[in-house]
């Protein structure tokens, strides 16, 4: 398949998922477009499946992820959070992934983490923007290299009146926002182009323990939030 | 594509002003009545907002420069708008303000506008409403109106364009003098008076096809008390995390509940002319209420132990941005939120409730509404508005008291609160007990013995004086007491320039909590006008070999 984006470059991937790009005018889209769309994009002509998520997992388990969903300020201020309580990323968002059997494994991400400016100035791991004319800046972070079972969705979003620092979701909940959690239908692919039973696997990913988190902006009450969480989901001793 | 192919219809509107309400009863036209629900709205979708779109392309929009993000912008609204698929119109809100670009990053392409309505509500709402939406003060909201606001695209969560609203006035001018679509006007105050009558001529000439009871039907289904419950059960994603609800009552003229006769002055000032243009009454000055008439929440229970983030101008008092907190003698305090809500912690006296009430709460609550309070009592002497300032023990409630025995109205003891009113500085009164001292009461024929004592304030008992008239009123005078232990005899001194200046900072600062609550600039912007619109006099008197009645003469001479 092949695809462009006016001013921006164009792409085309092959079978089985190599791509190459093409940037329109500025060098520095090249990795932009091989990053931020090629490689995405890949990932579901081979075969593979996308979440709208990050993936981290604690230094001790190294073997075991959690899921960070929600709005991109609350993910990113989440993400940065537990990436200073010393989880390891083991994919910013999307997160590449794949079943097996009834394990959903999240596939380690080559892209580096990106946050909003706001996020990321005056943070000693701030690699600066992305590029000239960009809002999103590089952060640093510590990497899990291997592939790894998510075990647990964390859906952060902002303060809102009332709600709790976390709330562990079940039933109907879970399913409804796992539904929206998997990439698909992209408009750039041809239809059935994505592989797999999306009930089925909707189903599955409901299974998977999730909860609500509130994120202020450094969002180091929702780290701690979560590593408590994900102790009483996993078992103590587990997290970092 | 033609312009006459172009099917998007913008839902303009600034912040606050009804978009969300009118959204709804588009909804509900389509929705059956059964599935509709403030969580699923129809036209939600803003133009900044690209990431979305672009993610559905596969395309992560985090890693796109600002210019990209324009074109991208420019060419979703035209794909969204070539592939509405069956609907006639496209409803897309917005709160920015119209503009025009270069060719393939305009914002609101015209090739993909059909039409855009636009959708006003009086400013003297919207900055009630706006306060309570961002958990910011009437004052602050006032501000923002009147300066460009919106959201830049470096404020935003991730990969957004630029969300200019402009002013009040110039986001509406923006609309109403754009060229190449039909902009409808319509007011949030002609939707709560008839919604139907309102919005069907609107709806068909943007090319939707609805009959009146249609319409009729769909509004039954929006009716206020309907969006807030269903808000209750379903939530709505657009909900404050300041405010407890986002539907909030849905009222027109609540201004006039909430706003100064300044803050009214200050709104009208900013948008006036835009206000006529877009038919809304300026009221005149007199009619105007007085943000003090109404009281304050009260409810007793146990104060904090501290408040996060806040500042200490002295030992006992703390404040932050919504709330200040007074701790007093015998564990008794007051914390004061948003200039409405006071919760008191009695201590060990059973009365600490009203005088704390009547006497910080009311002054930290002016301060957090934007107002001065002065250390000073107000008596109508011959008609005449005079507040009687000075230092504690200065003889303020004794003098007050007098001036009552002479056949004076007191208005007030011991807080004055002062609001700015055009070219005037007014009180609003209200009642309060007379905190006297034991020979000031014997002094004035009070029987001291007969009064209840005050807690935390043993050395005062309370005199309960006859309810004051409330109207608001402008301050004629002020007269400050001075007690001097060198001077010789009762001295009066008319203060002008600089030194009156200095005696109002004295008395107007609250043991230096209102330039904390109010900020610096603000603060001595206000006492510099209350210098500049009341003449000020010192009385001052010795600390013995004097008589009431001297002091009381030379007010009266003011008055």
């Amino acid at each position: 398949m092949s695809g462009r984006f006016p001013g921006f470059g164009t792409l085309v991937i092959g079978p089985g998922g190599p791509a190459t790009v093409e940037p329109d005018c500025l060098p520095g889209d090249r990795d932009a477009l091989l990053l931020g769309w090629a490689t995405p994009l890949s990932v579901i002509v081979g075969g593979g499946a996308l979440l709208r998520a990050a993936a981290l997992c604690p230094p001790e388990t190294k073997e075991l992820a959690i899921a960070v969903a929600g709005d991109p300020l609350s993910v990113a201020s989440t993400v940065l959070g537990l990436v200073d309580c010393g989880w390891l990323l083991v994919s910013d968002y999307p997160t590449a992934v794949r079943w097996e059997e009834d394990q959903l494994i999240a596939i380690p991400g080559r892209a580096p983490l990106l946050v909003p400016g706001s996020l990321a100035t005056e943070r000693p791991d701030d690699e600066g923007p992305v590029r000239h004319g960009s809002t999103t800046h590089f952060v640093r972070a510590a990497r899990a290299t291997a592939h790894a079972v998510v075990r647990a969705v964390g859906y952060a979003h902002p303060p809102r009146w009332g709600d709790p620092a976390i709330r562990a979701l079940s039933g109907a909940e879970r399913l409804r926002r796992a539904s929206s959690l998997s990439v698909r239908g992209l408009a750039t692919l041809p239809s059935g182009t994505q592989s797999g039973d999306p009930e089925a696997e909707d189903l599955q990913l409901a299974r998977v323990p999730a909860a609500a988190v509130t994120t202020s902006r450094t969002g180091h009450e929702a780290a701690g939030s979560l590593t408590a969480w994900w102790e009483e989901v996993i078992g103590p001793g587990v997290g970092p | 594509m033609n312009a006459h192919a172009a099917r998007t219809v913008w839902l303009a509107s600034y912040p606050k002003s009804g978009n969300t309400w009118v959204r709804a009863i588009v909804t509900a036209l389509d929705e059956h009545p059964h599935l509709f629900g403030v969580d699923r709205l129809a036209a939600g979708s803003q133009p900044h907002q690209v990431a979305g779109a672009l993610a559905a392309w596969g395309l992560d929009p985090r890693w796109l420069s600002d210019d990209q993000l324009d074109v991208a912008r420019a060419g979703l609204i035209r794909e969204v708008d070539l592939n509405a698929g069956a609907a006639p119109v496209l409803l897309r809100k917005t709160h920015e303000r119209y503009r025009t670009a270069l060719a393939g990053r305009e914002p609101f392409p015209l090739d993909a506008t059909r039409a855009a309505v636009l959708i006003v509500r009086d400013p003297r709402d919207v900055a009630c409403s706006y306060a309570d939406f961002f958990g910011v003060t009437l004052d602050d909201a006032i501000d923002a109106m009147a300066r460009d606001g919106g959201e830049h695209r470096h404020q935003a969560a991730l990969a957004q364009t630029d969300q200019p609203w402009g002013t009040w006035t110039s986001h509406a001018m923006s609309w109403l003098v754009a060229e190449g679509f039909p902009v409808h006007v319509v007011r949030y105050e002609d939707l709560h008076a008839d919604a139907p009558a309102a919005l069907l001529p609107v709806l068909n000439s943007i090319g939707m096809s609805v009959t009146h009871d249609q319409l009729v039907a769909a509004c039954e289904r929006t009716r206020f008390d309907r969006l807030q419950d269903s808000e209750d059960d379903r939530g709505f994603t657009g909900t404050s995390p300041h405010a407890t609800r986002f539907f909030r009552h849905g009222r027109t003229d609540a201004w006039r509940d909430q706003l100064t006769p300044g803050q009214i002055d200050r709104i009208e000032s900013d948008h006036g002319e835009m206000m006529a243009r877009l038919g809304y009454d300026t009221s005149d000055a007199a009619a105007k209420p007085s943000a003090f008439s109404g009281q304050l929440r009260v409810r007793t229970g146990v104060l904090p132990a501290a408040l996060e983030g806040s500042r200490r101008p002295t030992r006992w008092a703390e404040v932050t941005d919504r709330q200040a907190l007074v701790r007093l003698r015998g564990g008794a305090g007051i914390l004061v939120s948003d200039g409405k809500d006071a919760l008191v912690q009695p201590g060990t006296s059973s009365d600490a409730g009203d005088w704390l009430v009547q006497g910080w709460g009311m002054t930290l609550a002016a301060l957090q509404r934007g107002m001065l309070s002065l250390h000073a009592s107000t008596v109508e002497v011959d008609g005449r508005c005079i507040a009687v300032a000075g230092a504690r023990g200065a003889g303020k409630s004794t003098t007050s008291m007098g001036l009552r025995a002479r056949g004076h109205h007191l208005l007030c003891d011991d807080v004055t609160v002062v609001e700015f009113c055009e070219h005037e500085a007014r009180t609003t009164p209200f009642w309060r007990n007379v905190h006297l001292l034991e020979d000031s009461a014997r002094a004035l024929g009070v029987e001291f013995d007969d009064l209840p004592a005050l807690g935390g304030l043993r050395a005062k008992s309370a005199f309960a004086p006859e309810p004051p008239d409330d109207r608001p009123r402008r301050i004629d005078s002020i007269a400050i007491l001075v007690r001097d232990p060198h001077a010789t005899a009762v001295r009066t001194e008319v203060q002008n320039g600089a030194s009156r200046m200095a005696a109002l900072l004295e008395h107007a600062g609250r043991d230096g909590i209102a330039p904390v609550i109010l900020g610096p600039e603000r603060y001595f912007a206000g006492v510099a006008r209350l210098a500049d619109l009341v003449p000020v006099t010192t009385i001052t008197r010795p600390a013995e070999g004097w008589s009431l009645d001297e002091v009381l003469d030379a007010i009266e001479s003011r008055a």
